[in-house]
């Protein structure tokens, strides 16, 4: 991060090394298109740099650091472009490509992530994947399927809650 | 907001999803509650996982180049959003605080020192970061003495970078006064004459827009800054979108929370 705070090319680009694929990902899968997901890279990496003093390893990892700007970045866009295709959702039956770029890093975030998805039952999948992979809020949530509010944040959290657990021991505190 | 109404939000805010006026009361909440903090942390680590969730599409080659050069461009303009007295993160501020001076100068908020102007005459390095960090204690005083009046106050400050691998740059500043008018101001640089007339715009997270201004004249160098008092709140408008005449975006930028004076 150092690097990244005095503008170093070569931060930057071990930055994108590791973080470029999971990034434009995210944009490709909550705003639909390639080039929307590219104008979100570059957004997101540029924010990165901004507030690259802000970052404190004390207080979390860089990975969720960075992914935590790329999904508000996204979201705040999908919510803007109303008239955006909404993406299907594709979460844990697709083959990953070939790895390029930090080939260990992508496949140990990405084994994080499935088994954590693998702890909870199919409709917390997709309760989770409407909120972070659609943007729905728990209102909207819960008037699509006519249940509680209530009901649908006590979901939310305890699906988040499963997910931090399956992942907790694979973490530094 | 108390502790249980912030946890009740907490899954929400994980996710991203948060209505925008609780954010800022969740956020003021986690400032002081290290509970809640402590709970917000773990909530939006296991959120995060969830970026990596999808099977990894791969973008194309070229875009790498493509962010290192808009960082490249970016470089000289680093953003003032941190609050720290440190050294490194002075010398961060300074260089990002000439378009900030420059634009409150303009708009008449009581910057004073008319600071990087490139048609002034040449100053060396030293007398020009001197008169930045100036202006950086004077744009802080403003947003206190405003904050003393209102401690509800807010200003945010954003860079405006191209789209496309353009020479075109800008600086957005508003200030969002819960018992007074809403202020935005806006700079730009570098834009091409053939192009105009520029359409400034500042959007919400919810594609509601107010317009800012029209640019039809630009300096020697393609600069132009650009002021209005919006009789509204603007506490959500967070994306500045530049546009030229013939509808393309050429200068976008998002808005950060200029820190707190002090």
């Amino acid at each position: 991060m150092e690097g990244l705070l005095a503008g170093d090319d070569a931060a930057i680009r071990a930055l994108y090394g590791r973080f470029g694929r999971p990034v434009y990902t995210m944009g490709l899968r909550l705003l639909g298109s390639r080039e929307a997901a590219e104008e979100l890279t570059q957004d997101v990496f540029l924010t990165a740099w901004r507030k690259a003093a802000r970052f404190d390893p004390q207080r979390g990892r860089l990975s969720t650091w960075l992914m935590t700007i790329a999904h508000n970045l996204a979201v705040d866009r999908l919510r803007r472009d109303t008239g955006v295709s909404r993406p299907h959702l594709v979460l844990v039956d697709e083959v990953p490509d070939r790895p390029a770029g930090d080939e260990e890093y992508a496949l140990i975030e990405r084994d994080e992530a499935l088994r954590a998805l693998a702890c909870l039952s199919d409709a917390e999948k997709r309760l989770i994947a409407r909120a972070y992979f659609r943007g729905m809020t728990a209102r909207e949530i819960a008037e699509a399927d006519a249940i509680p509010l209530g009901t649908v944040k006590t979901r939310l959290r305890s699906a988040l809650i499963k997910i931090r657990k399956a992942n907790e021991l694979k973490e530094p505190s | 907001m108390n502790c249980p109404a912030v946890r009740d939000r907490l899954p929400e805010h994980a996710l991203g999803v948060a209505d925008h006026h609780d954010v800022h009361a969740i956020e003021r909440h986690l400032a002081w509650c290290a509970a809640c903090r402590k709970e917000a942390r773990d909530l939006q680590r296991a959120a995060a996982a969830l970026a990596f969730a999808p099977a990894p599409a791969v973008p194309a080659p070229e875009l790498e180049e493509r962010i290192v050069a808009a960082v490249q461009r970016d470089r000289p303009s680093v953003s003032v959003a941190t609050a720290t007295t440190t050294p490194s993160r002075r010398r961060g501020r300074r260089v990002g605080v000439v378009l900030v001076a420059a634009a409150l100068t303009i708009a008449g908020l009581g910057a004073g020192a008319v600071l990087g102007r490139r048609d002034g005459p040449p100053i060396s390095p030293a007398t020009q970061a001197q008169q930045q960090d100036a202006a950086f204690e004077k744009f802080q005083r403003l947003i206190q003495t405003a904050a003393t009046a209102d401690p509800r106050t807010k200003a945010a400050v954003g860079l405006l970078t191209p789209v496309g691998d353009m020479p075109w740059r800008g600086a957005a500043l508003v200030i969002v006064s819960p018992s007074g008018d809403d202020q935005v101001v806006v700079t730009v640089d570098g834009l091409a004459r053939g192009r105009r007339p520029y359409q400034v715009q500042i959007t919400d997270g919810r594609g509601h827009r107010v317009p800012v201004a029209v640019v039809r004249q630009l300096d020697s160098q393609g600069g132009a800054m650009v002021a209005r008092i919006v009789a509204r709140d603007l506490t959500h408008y967070v994306r500045v979108v530049v546009t030229d005449a013939q509808g393309r975006t050429v200068l976008t930028g998002v808005l950060d929370r200029a820190p707190p004076a002090g």
